[in-house]
């Protein structure tokens, strides 16, 4: 999705088609990812809002939970 | 569900300076009546009005919003209300005999040459004001002779402390005059708002299709920065109105309605037709997603550019992130509960075509031929509905959230 070679539609569509725990940590994955996208975009607010929905879902062993919790932290 | 973006609404109040509340002093009467008379009889009220006026004239060149509001309010100050601002603050310093004898003295010819002097200089700013007195000789005497007593001591080479609190006082005054004043206009601004949010509510409760908002951006004669902000909120309300009646008329279309209807569920045709509403619901929402989005961006984007001062601005922008990141919230999490929707109706469709064949539907119900397959099917019945709660808490907060950022209009 950051090079553009997959809209963020879709990339969320895909995260979706998982169930239980694994689309947690999917959707986790996602927002991580459309955090950085806005955050490049130059939207640090909306960059934010991903962040935070991120670690939401709570998926504590997945690596993006700690990656967003690092951004949020950075852009407080 | 609608989401709207109630997102202008929010901290609007922060352009309202906070007003401090100024010293309350318990004054008797008579003590009072002699502040009153000194400061008729010393033109008080005058001189403090020349003060403001010599205060916007400074204020055109260094800062002209500063400048029109500081008019508004010199126009607005009723007869009296000056003197009534500021004997609290002199009652603090001049006791009720120093008032009488500040009165005394400026009542008589003399003394009232000398006021009329006093007040001069304030228009003018000049600081040789004494010396332009034109004094008879025994007018002279007793000007001296009251500059050495304690009350002229006193009204002549006044402390700071009483400069401050004047000051304080006025600034108090000032500032609470401008927070009601923007109130008012506030409230103008934002008055069809307030009505078409009361009109959506009380349909939704009632449970009938709100009627297309008919707000537009009004333009106004004087075009405050509260028209602004009220003008960018009724395009944005229009707007995602409009695209929620959007979204709602391409699934209407679609026939997102007959999703669960039994007979889609037994046969390789009602499936492949129920799959292909499936993707195409994906689509819309994901326009009508997109579309939202957009539209909050150019709210963002307009509200950005209103014209204000800077330091106002700041602050004002600062405070709105707050809710406009909840907003975003919103709609990330909206998103999510519709994606996770379509999705278990895709497994849906997916189970039942592996069922084909062992699933019949009576009297308009599915029947499951293994006890397991209705089960299976009940599971993801039950996930749709544990969507659907979400999908219904998440629109009970997102009307708390208008509500109460409307309740600051009221």
């Amino acid at each position: 999705m950051l090079s553009n070679r997959l809209t963020t539609e879709a990339m969320l569509r895909m995260a979706h088609r998982e169930s239980g725990d694994s689309l947690e940590v999917a959707l986790a994955e996602a927002y991580f990812y459309m955090g950085e996208h806005n955050l490049l975009s130059g939207d640090s607010l909306k960059a934010r809002a991903y962040f935070q929905r991120s670690v939401d879902k709570g998926a504590l062993y997945s690596l993006y939970h700690g990656a967003a919790l690092q951004e949020l932290a950075r852009l407080k | 569900m609608k989401i709207s973006h109630c997102c202008v609404a929010m901290l609007l109040t922060l352009l309202l300076a906070s007003a401090t509340a100024g010293t309350k002093l318990d004054i008797a009467p008579s003590h009072q009546a002699a502040i009153a008379r000194m400061l008729t009889a010393s033109k008080g009220d005058q001189q403090v009005l020349a003060g403001l006026m010599n205060e916007l004239e400074q204020l055109r060149v260094s800062h002209a919003p500063g400048q029109a509001n500081l008019r508004e309010f010199i126009d607005a100050i009723q007869p009296g209300q000056i003197t009534e601002h500021i004997i609290p603050v002199y009652a603090k310093y001049f006791t009720r005999e120093d008032a009488e004898s500040l009165a005394n003295y400026f009542e008589t010819p003399g003394g009232f040459k000398v006021i009329n002097a006093m007040y001069n200089n304030v228009k003018t700013g000049s600081n040789m004001w004494l010396d332009s007195v034109l004094l008879t000789t025994p007018e002279r005497s007793a000007l001296i002779a009251f500059l050495k007593t304690s009350a002229g001591k006193k009204f002549f080479q006044p402390s700071l402390p009483l400069q401050e609190d004047i000051k304080l006082a006025f600034k108090t005054w000032v500032q609470g005059w401008m927070e009601d004043a923007n109130k008012k206009k506030m409230k103008q601004a934002f008055a069809p708002i307030i009505k078409d949010f009361d009109r959506q509510i009380a349909d939704e409760a009632a449970g009938i299709v709100s009627s297309p908002s008919t707000l537009s951006p009004a333009p106004s004669a004087k075009n405050t920065v509260y028209d602004q902000i009220a003008s960018i909120f009724a395009d944005n309300t229009r707007r995602t109105q409009e695209n929620g009646q959007r979204f709602e008329a391409d699934l209407a279309q679609i026939g997102a309605g007959q999703l669960m209807m039994p007979d889609n569920f037994i046969s390789q045709s009602g499936i492949d037709e129920g799959k292909l509403k499936l993707q195409k619901m994906a689509d819309v929402l994901d326009r009508f997603l997109k579309a939202g989005d957009d539209i909050f961006q150019e709210t963002r984007r307009q509200t950005n550019e209103i014209a204000m001062p800077p330091k106002d601005k700041e602050a004002f922008l600062k405070g709105i992130e707050k809710s406009w990141a909840r907003i975003y919230d919103e709609n990330i999490r909206y998103g999510e509960i519709q994606r996770n929707m379509l999705e278990i109706y895709r497994r849906m469709y997916e189970f039942m075509e592996s069922r084909l064949g062992k699933v019949a539907v009576r009297d308009h119900r599915l029947v499951f031929s293994e006890n397991a397959d209705l089960e299976i099917f009940r599971s993801l019945s039950a996930q749709l509905a544990a969507e659907s709660e979400r999908e219904k808490a998440l629109a009970k907060e997102n009307e708390e959230r208008r509500r109460k950022a409307m309740q600051s209009f009221r």
